[in-house]
């Protein structure tokens, strides 16, 4: 799992314009605000100055915020935070890998051997342990049919070498 | 024909059995039996068989073979009739070493698994118990540099 989407399209755009436009948004409602408390101060209209000023402020305050933010919009953070708490974030990408865990006793192998599926002579380099064979030619053995059948089976059900 | 006693401690399955030889006993059939799972009358006391642990046998003139003793029958004093079977593993280890063939299930060759092992954990085996819990781990992504926003 990957902790940045880095915008390398187009789809990110419309936040950066969005970011701008909010910017422009806030700047105007700020102007506006101070007029009208201007306005409201030289006819002495105290709730007009009341209005006036918090439009303002409440401009600038989104002005500012959108402005703050035009960048962030751009890189997103997933995980546990996303936005603008992403930030205080790791930095760097990493992976969390979720994983069953084997619960083998011990000598597993030795009991009963470990899934193999290739093949190999059966010489004391190659093979040691316990060992099942799933298929086996027994060419060059001078023993009885009786013998190869009991060797086959005894190789199939598992032994130890 | 000689008869070799052993004692054997290893179990059914092992190929190369370990066997500590007890002693040898000499004589002639005087009656037919198998090849694979012979009768041979002694002449001696069954306390001379399981006093020294003797579970095993090697009669050279019936193709080298190795046999498990199955059973003992006390017959009267001083005659003891012992059953065997073939240890099949034993008799044809090193032709049974030459032979190829697919391992289903194998062992590691040293304490830890290698590529020259006969053994596969990506082969997908019902038989590997795994914990109800599961676990996490986190790995960093080394050599780069820090994600730069904005730019």
């Amino acid at each position: 799992m990957c902790g940045y989407s880095i915008p390398v399209s187009g789809s990110q755009m419309p936040n950066v314009i969005n970011s701008i436009t909010g910017v422009i948004t806030g700047a105007a409602q700020a102007v506006g605000g101070g007029v009208q408390f201007a306005a409201s101060v030289g006819s002495g209209n105290p709730v007009g100055m009341v209005v006036g000023l918090s439009q303002a402020v409440s401009g600038i305050a989104n002005a500012a915020s959108n402005l703050a933010s035009r960048d962030m919009h751009a890189v997103q953070h997933s995980g546990l935070s996303t936005g603008i708490p992403g930030w205080f974030d790791e930095q760097e990408p990493y992976f969390l890998i979720t994983r069953p865990q084997l619960a083998l006793a011990h000598d597993y192998s030795g009991f009963y051997g470990l899934p193999g599926y290739v093949t190999r002579q059966l010489t004391r380099d190659n093979i040691k342990g316990f060992t099942s064979v799933r298929y086996i030619h027994l060419d060059g053995i001078p023993a009885l049919e009786s013998e190869l059948r009991e060797i086959e089976e005894l190789l199939h059900n598992g032994v130890r070498f | 024909m000689i008869i070799t006693l052993y004692k054997n401690t290893s179990e059914h399955i092992v190929v190369d059995k370990s066997i500590t030889k007890v002693r040898e006993e000499e004589g002639n059939l005087r009656q037919e039996t198998s090849l694979t799972d012979p009768v041979i009358v002694f002449e001696r006391n069954i306390e001379d068989f399981t006093s020294e642990g003797v579970n095993y046998l090697f009669i050279p003139d019936f193709g080298n073979r190795y046999y498990y003793i199955t059973g003992m029958r006390s017959i009267r004093t001083h005659l003891v009739e012992v059953s065997c079977h073939v240890d099949v593993l034993m008799t044809y280890r090193d032709k049974i070493r030459a032979c190829s063939a697919i391992i289903e299930r194998g062992s590691p060759l040293g304490s830890t698994i290698t590529k020259n092992d006969p053994v596969n954990l990506y082969v997908p085996d019902g038989n590997m118990p795994a914990l109800q819990k599961r676990v996490t781990v986190l790995k960093r992504l080394s050599g780069g540099v820090k994600f730069q926003a904005g730019g």
